[in-house]
């Protein structure tokens, strides 16, 4: 019972944070603002929802998985973001 | 309304989206995107179809393989359309601007 | 189950699909409706998984969201721009036209298959329909997976055709570059150290990811053609970082493309000549037989979805690039 309500808050809050990113990427004014804001509020979300799932997962081996996901996620997050900053910095054009 | 009807009803909505849009639009690159989207719809009533009827029976497997199929035959011919677009609208700027 | 009712996520999922499609498919930015599409093939694949069709996730995630979105951005990135459009009172009258038959269109469609829903027992002769034959000899086929026994054993003439259907497109595709070689390494600068780090960590878990995809199709949702895709995407990932030898160029390019589909032709033609007809696998080889067709056909999937891709990619008409003497370059030279 407490681990379903613990799961049910942290996927909650996961989602809030996924929520607050996008309501960054729409309404900030330029792209290293918006990819600040996706970023980071995006991992903490995903970090968030998988562990709220973690407590669920029947083995160890699932928790693992689950960790392993979001550990790609932010690998990839962190690599996307930083290209795209980066290239828009040399191109000076409109992102 | 059970889980079958609403995504027999979102099957049908979506392919006839993606086909009117097919059909009536001018944007060569709009009609590969609106294919995909017919295809997902037909597909879907495909797999709402194999939905098992109650608890012990597994669901259809050789729907979920035609589908299977049908997804890897759409990429196919999407990366198809996408090729003959580009080359398409590559001559036409060609075309534009030996003109211009 | 056909009768459960629907959940409050079901029509969450479907009233997002619906309005990602429309999206994509009504705005006026290419770039926009692209990401758009990507974000639909995402929850396509949701929704396949919500109705009970794994491997079909599994496929939708890896083909849907990931190579023809591939597909699609790098279509849209070289040449960014908005839709071209009609003369705006046809167009006008057009879209009335359009949006009154395609609500005739949605009602009687939407008629016919709840009508097709209500019908209970699936038909079909004695021992019911094609889909309970299959789950009721899964046992036959040597695999304990009931659609990697269709797909690979009970209708694998489907599957056969399907390889090429692939093979074909991939050659297609390659003859719309005319003249110009297929490019042997990419021309890139130089590559952040980041990126480097990604490709280094994340390809050898995207093979591992390959091979239990390959190897668990046997036995729970997985197969050929969920890790072929996920080959591709591992290939397009060193392509699109600069590793030169990703995808073979010159003499290996068209064997490598040919393999899956020469492999399983030899197979039929095997079962034809030697065995009991046909593409009917012998039953105690038929596990191993899957196995190994299954990996023949991840790799050569996996590059031809790949070959696909590379072969879009540079715009078609730009002056043909210096010009590498690989067999392909020679054998074009010699017959213009």
């Amino acid at each position: 019972m407490i681990v379903d309500a613990l799961t049910a808050v942290l996927v909650v809050a996961g989602c809030f944070f996924f929520g607050a990113g996008t309501v960054g990427l729409i309404r900030f004014p330029d792209l290293h603002s918006r990819l600040h804001a996706i970023t980071k509020a995006d991992n903490l979300g995903l970090g968030l929802v998988l562990a709220g799932l973690v407590l669920q997962a029947g083995s160890v081996a699932v928790a693992l998985k689950l960790v392993l996901l979001w550990a790609l996620a932010l690998l990839a997050s962190a690599t996307s973001s930083h290209l795209l900053a980066s290239e828009q910095t040399e191109e000076t054009s409109d992102p | 309304m059970t889980r079958a009807e609403l995504f027999f009803v979102l099957a049908g909505l979506l392919t006839v989206l993606g086909v009117a849009r097919l059909l009536l639009t001018r944007d060569l690159m709009t009609r590969v995107l609106a294919l995909n989207v017919a295809s997902a719809g037909v597909l879907m009533v495909l797999v709402v179809l194999a939905l098992p009827g109650d608890e012990a029976e597994a669901a259809d497997p050789v729907l979920h393989a035609l589908v299977l199929t049908g997804i890897v035959i759409t990429v196919s011919v999407t990366g198809l359309a996408v090729g003959l677009v580009r080359r398409i609208e590559a001559d036409e700027a060609d075309e534009d601007g030996g003109q211009a | 189950m056909i009768g459960d009712d629907m959940t409050l996520l079901d029509g969450l999922l479907a009233v997002g699909l619906l309005t990602v499609a429309a999206l994509a498919l009504f705005l006026p930015r290419r770039s926009t409706a692209v990401v758009l599409f990507l974000a639909f093939g995402v929850l396509m694949a949701v929704a396949w998984a919500l109705l009970g069709a794994p491997d079909i996730a599994l496929a939708e995630a890896a083909i849907g969201a990931g190579v023809t979105s591939a597909l699609l951005i790098d279509a849209v990135a070289v040449h960014r721009g908005h839709r071209t459009e009609r003369n705006p009172r046809t167009s006008r009258a057009l879209s009335v036209v359009g949006t009154l038959l395609g609500g005739v269109a949605a009602g009687a469609l939407t008629f016919v298959l709840l009508g097709l829903g209500a019908r209970s027992a699936p038909s079909g002769g004695p021992g019911g329909g094609p889909g309970d034959q299959a789950t009721d000899r899964v046992w036959e086929s040597g695999v304990d997976h009931p659609v990697t026994a269709v797909l690979l054993n009970f209708r694998s003439y489907d599957t056969l055709l399907e390889v090429a259907v692939l093979l074909v497109a991939a050659l297609a595709v390659l003859t719309f570059r005319g003249n110009e070689t297929f490019p042997a390494a990419p021309t890139l600068p130089p590559v952040p150290s980041l990126l480097d780090l990604l490709v280094r960590t994340l390809v050898p878990v995207l093979l591992l990811v390959v091979g239990w995809l390959l190897v668990s199709g046997s036995v729970q949702p997985g197969g050929a053609f969920q890790a072929g895709a996920v080959l591709t995407g591992a290939l397009l990932l060193l392509r699109l970082s600069g590793w030169p030898g990703a995808i073979p160029a010159g003499r290996w390019l068209r064997p490598g493309l040919a393999a899956g589909l020469t492999a399983f032709l030899a197979l039929a033609y095997a079962t034809a000549l030697l065995g009991d007809g046909w593409l009917s696998l012998p039953a105690d080889w038929a596990g191993a037989l899957i196995v190994a067709l299954e990996t023949l056909l991840t790799l050569s999937i996996g590059l031809t979805l790949a070959v696909i891709f590379v072969a879009n990619q540079e715009p078609t008409h730009t002056s043909p690039r210096p010009q590498r003497t690989s067999a392909l370059s020679a054998r074009t030279r010699r017959r213009t």
